[in-house]
């Protein structure tokens, strides 16, 4: 039982590990945080739907087309609102309320359409299959979810450690003023990373589809995403990525253990005592204050 | 300057005399909504002395809001005491437990504020959803109606001559409080808490202080609401409710006083109107707070009142130029 809520713990663990990964590159570099996240998941997942159940293409071709659009979405939202907010008045407070109000819309939006009558669930990649490791048993759409995740994070380190505007990422998020004097464009690494973390988040939507029910709530889940991002410390991406799959595991332990009534409160939790007892994050050692 | 003042009087002392004698010609539903319209004041007040007097942005009223609910209904069901003692009581449970939630969480700000008290929030709702046999759990808390020796207040009339008044007492209230001694100290940490230290401002009890005020005008308010509508479930103390009053004060302007009041009047009447598309109502407050936020940061009154400023600097300027 054990070793099946760890299996189960990692396979959620990986989509908060993604997400928050998606939030943290964007605190990183823009000092700002998208409230909206959530929804930019809960709309690459009816993308991925829409793509994948209805216009029937190829996964991979469903995978490219769910994450340039929530690039463009990340974009739209960096350029409308991030910049005016910026502009105006420049605090983060103004952010965190526009970008909840971007949010709340896309919510009414999804229900007032009433997408949610005709759809229901995506289809499974692999009916009915099942992998055996051990004694414990997970489905083959979990096994995928865990392997494309991993991966996308691999690939993203390579991207952030290597290439230039990697580099220029890393550079805006330690000095910005710094980095617009060796020539970075501030500005266009800021619309990068908004586009990039929310194509991210378009992805983790596409790859939970098979897994869950899709519906305009499940963007609630970007509670565990702050709750991972928090646990491995805000600025710290290692952490974040450690941090999700953190979560991901202590929520089945709780459901195991103490009482599945605990697991919705669990995150928030994780965050009340994180933030009071060790604001720094977990895995960031030395005296690093930065709340 | 006098004129001004007699003008301010008269015009303030008339909408008081038109709000007393509204119910006597209006229809029972509009007269409810009105009451809703005074509930949701108080909110906004009180989220205002926490966020847009001493400027921490802490989203947890929610919680305060129904640990009102829940004290005023458990007091007043089950304690033969006149219901505005349990009202107040409503009031003060959620002060101290606001004052608990400020002391680890002040340390915090911004963005760490906000998610550590929205956390609490859930929590505190995660309580009322799960102590089932003090809150009633998912099936809701029924509340017996308010009783002034022994005449129950039952229609929504007799409500509002009870609400009506504690919402005047507290706009009164806050009003004056924000050109005392302590809501001059809420300003001055909004505006540099480095500053503020300097001036001799204890911050921390100023912050704390500033916490447990803001909580004690939620529970108020939630003890009132209990008075209203006689019945509370966990589920309609979310998030949107936390959207719900966030707008408010944004739409009216932060830091300033009739901005909540002409906030909360917005946003009780429009979504009357839209009453049979729920979900449009969702989509209005989305696009109202990003449009504020974006094009009005001020809100309303902010913006009105520094217009006006502006006006009259340069009407001095043109008299200093003469």
């Amino acid at each position: 039982m054990f070793f099946q809520a760890l299996l189960s713990g990692l396979v959620t663990g990986s989509i908060y590990a993604l997400l928050a990964l998606g939030v943290v590159i964007i605190f990183k570099a823009t000092e700002s945080v998208n409230f909206a996240y959530g929804e930019i998941f809960m709309i690459g997942a009816y993308i991925g739907l829409a793509v994948y159940a209805y216009l029937k293409l190829p996964y991979p071709i469903v995978f490219v087309i769910t994450f340039m659009l929530g690039c463009l979405i990340g974009f739209v939202l960096e350029r409308g609102v991030l910049r005016s907010v910026l502009k105006a008045k420049g605090e983060i407070v103004a952010i965190v309320i526009a970008t909840v109000g971007f949010s709340v819309f896309i919510k009414g939006m999804f229900r007032f359409l009433r997408i949610t009558e005709f759809v229901r669930s995506f289809p499974t990649l692999f009916p009915s299959k099942m992998l055996n490791i051990g004694d414990s048993v997970i489905t083959a759409d979990g096994g995928v979810v865990l392997l494309i995740a991993l991966l996308i994070m691999i690939i993203f380190f390579i991207f952030f450690k290597f290439t230039k505007i990697g580099k220029a990422m890393q550079a805006v998020s330690q000095n910005f003023r710094a980095a617009s004097l060796v020539g970075i464009s501030v500005p266009g690494i800021f619309s990068f990373t908004w586009s990039l973390s929310s194509g991210i988040g378009a992805i983790s939507g596409l790859l939970i589809g098979p897994i869950i029910l899709i519906h305009p709530d499940m963007g609630i889940v970007l509670m565990q995403a702050f709750a991972a991002a928090i646990i491995g410390g805000v600025k710290n991406i290692p952490g974040a990525i450690f941090g999700g799959f953190v979560v991901g595991i202590i929520e089945n332990m709780v459901g195991l253990y103490v009482s599945t009534n605990f697991i919705v409160i669990a995150p928030f939790f994780a965050i009340i005592l994180v933030l009071i007892f060790k604001p720094e994050g977990i895995f960031t050692w030395g005296k690093k204050r930065l709340v | 300057m006098n004129k001004h003042f007699n003008l301010r009087i008269f015009s303030f002392g008339f909408i008081i005399l038109v709000l007393l004698f509204l119910p006597a010609i209006l229809a029972t539903y509009w007269i409810y909504v009105l009451n809703l319209i005074f509930i949701y004041i108080i909110l906004a007040l009180g989220f205002n002395i926490l966020v847009g007097f001493a400027g921490q942005f802490a989203i947890c009223h929610v919680g305060f809001f129904g640990i009102g609910v829940y004290t005023y209904g458990l007091l007043n069901t089950n304690i033969p005491i006149p219901f505005l003692f349990s009202v107040l009581a409503g009031g003060i449970v959620a002060a101290v437990v606001g004052f608990l939630i400020a002391i680890p969480s002040i340390r915090m700000r911004d963005i760490y504020l906000a998610m550590v008290t929205f956390s609490f929030a859930e929590v505190l709702r995660w309580i009322f959803l799960n102590w089932d046999s003090v809150t009633g759990g998912p099936n809701g808390l029924r509340i017996s109606p308010a009783t002034i020796s022994k005449m129950q207040l039952t229609t929504d009339q007799q409500v509002y001559y009870v609400i009506f008044p504690c919402m005047f007492l507290l706009v009164v209230l806050t009003a004056n409080m924000a050109k005392s001694r302590l809501g001059r100290a809420f300003f001055s940490i909004k505006d540099s808490e480095a500053a503020a230290m300097a001036c001799g401002i204890d911050v921390y009890k100023y912050k704390i202080l500033a916490f447990g005020l803001s909580a004690f005008y939620a529970g108020v308010a939630g003890g009132l609401y209990g008075v209203l509508a006689g019945f509370i479930h966990p589920e309609s103390l979310g998030f949107l409710q936390t959207i719900l009053y966030l707008s408010m004060v944004v739409i009216g302007g932060l830091g300033t006083i009739p901005g909540p009041v002409i906030g909360a009047c917005l946003l009780g009447i429009v979504p009357e109107f839209l009453r049979e598309f729920s979900f449009l109502q969702e989509m209005l407050y989305g696009v109202v707070l990003m449009i504020f936020i974006v094009l009005m940061p001020l809100g309303i009154y902010g913006s009105m009142k520094a217009r006006y400023e502006k006006m009259m600097r340069d009407k001095m300027q043109d008299v200093e130029t003469l």
